[in-house]
């Protein structure tokens, strides 16, 4: 009875993490001038499993993505997805619900299964869906880090 | 310094000065940006041409386009006479958010079993040639704007002209419709205008075509492209000095297997 009782809380704590993941996510992508490159970025993005609807402003060139909940979030595959199809991605934000609500400069932590590191000038608390910003050139992440800020 | 010269350096100044209020896309008519298309996609064009001038000639081409790669492409054409190969890569490009500059090599080869005693190299199927240069291609604030130049050599055997010349072309477009763009069912309509020279090498002859153009763009998928061409300046006694130009094409996105990530 211990042992399923066991497996009940793991399996409860499994089905909770996997749901701590991106909600949602901001891309403003660059090198583009036509309907039909803006066309394919988000085609791009709406093929990709864990992407649930894409919203374009196609004037601004800015795809707004939400997530499937049952699907991990994976932000390389958001950055492979665009510049894959030929453009660039000028600034890629990120909303979720943050383990730590604190933002502290230059400290390491890992979330949603990713390594990141605050590049704040202060201390900052974080709100409950705190947007971020991936600050790393053409997201690719520096010794697996990914550079936040907000 | 040539008339042509003069008009061609002319158009370019008044360009640049026009097309900074202006909307720009770069989805030209007579000639390729360095962007290239949407990687692993694939177009189909259909294209007619009427040409007329001192004789006429009509041209029926089919055309596949595709990108494997999201630097690289190639068409394959023909006019059902003679076929057409062309490659491009995209070697350097810096994206900004409001500005680019991209630059592409390419390549072009017609196997043509026609053989016309002319002076000028013409370049859409009526002769056997390769040509090769470079493309830049720089977006700023809206503004848009191509440059091609290459390298043409043609297979003559009877004929005391030369084999070679240097082709180029200018290419500027503007966005007339839709004013505010929201949604990718509106029909774009572009006008193009694009500055067309030949200048043969090892004699003094050359011409310098202009080619405005209108393209619509349905569903962001499929475009429809009307232009006509004709002589600014032409000292090359060619057989065909101006022509209407009709193409009709369509996008498939993401035709082509993506490529395995190593």
């Amino acid at each position: 009875m211990k042992i399923k009782l066991f497996f009940i809380a793991c399996s409860f704590w499994a089905f909770n993490s996997a749901h701590a993941q991106i909600k949602s996510a901001e891309v403003l992508a660059s090198g583009l001038t036509c309907s039909m490159c803006s066309k394919a970025i988000f085609k791009a993005l709406s093929k990709l499993d864990f992407v649930d609807t894409v919203k374009v402003n196609i004037e601004t060139s800015v795809y707004q993505l939400n997530f499937k909940k049952e699907v991990p979030v994976k932000i390389e595959g958001i950055r492979d997805a665009v510049y894959d199809a030929g453009f660039a991605i000028a600034k890629l934000s990120i909303t979720g619900d943050w383990k730590v609500k604190t933002a502290t400069k230059d400290i390491s932590f890992e979330d949603f299964g990713y390594q990141f590191k605050w590049q704040v000038k202060a201390n900052k608390t974080l709100s409950n869906t705190q947007k971020v910003s991936i600050l790393n050139k053409d997201v690719q992440p520096v010794n697996g880090v990914y550079l936040l800020n907000f | 310094m040539r008339t042509s010269h003069i008009v061609f350096i002319f158009f370019s100044l008044f360009s640049f000065a026009f097309i900074q209020t202006a909307k720009a896309q770069e989805l030209y008519v007579m000639s390729e940006p360095a962007s290239t298309m949407p990687a692993r996609s694939i177009i189909v064009k259909q294209s007619y041409q009427q040409m007329g001038g001192r004789s006429t000639a009509t041209f029926y081409n089919t055309q596949l386009e595709f990108s494997w790669k999201k630097n690289w492409m190639m068409h394959v054409g023909t006019n059902y006479t003679a076929s057409d190969v062309y490659l491009q890569h995209r070697f350097y490009s810096t994206d900004d958010i409001h500005s680019h500059t991209r630059l592409a090599f390419f390549a072009r080869a017609v196997n043509s079993p026609y053989n016309p005693n002319t002076n000028a190299i013409m370049m859409e199927g009526q002769q056997k040639l390769w040509n090769a240069g470079l493309i830049a291609t720089r977006l700023k604030h809206k503004w848009a704007s191509s440059l091609t130049a290459g390298w043409v050599h043609r297979y003559v055997g009877n004929t005391n002209y030369t084999k070679e010349g240097i082709q180029y072309i200018f290419s500027n477009g503007w966005l007339l419709y839709p004013k505010n763009y929201d949604n990718y069912q509106q029909t774009n309509v572009n006008f193009y205008v694009e500055l067309i020279g030949q200048q043969l090498l090892g004699q003094s002859s050359s011409f310098l075509d202009i080619a405005p153009s209108i393209q619509l763009i349905f569903n962001s998928q499929a475009k429809l492209n009307m232009g006509y061409r004709w002589a600014l300046s032409d000292n090359t006694n060619r057989m065909n000095n101006q022509s209407l130009y009709l193409s009709l094409d369509y996008l498939f996105f993401n035709a082509l297997p993506k490529p395995k990530k190593r």
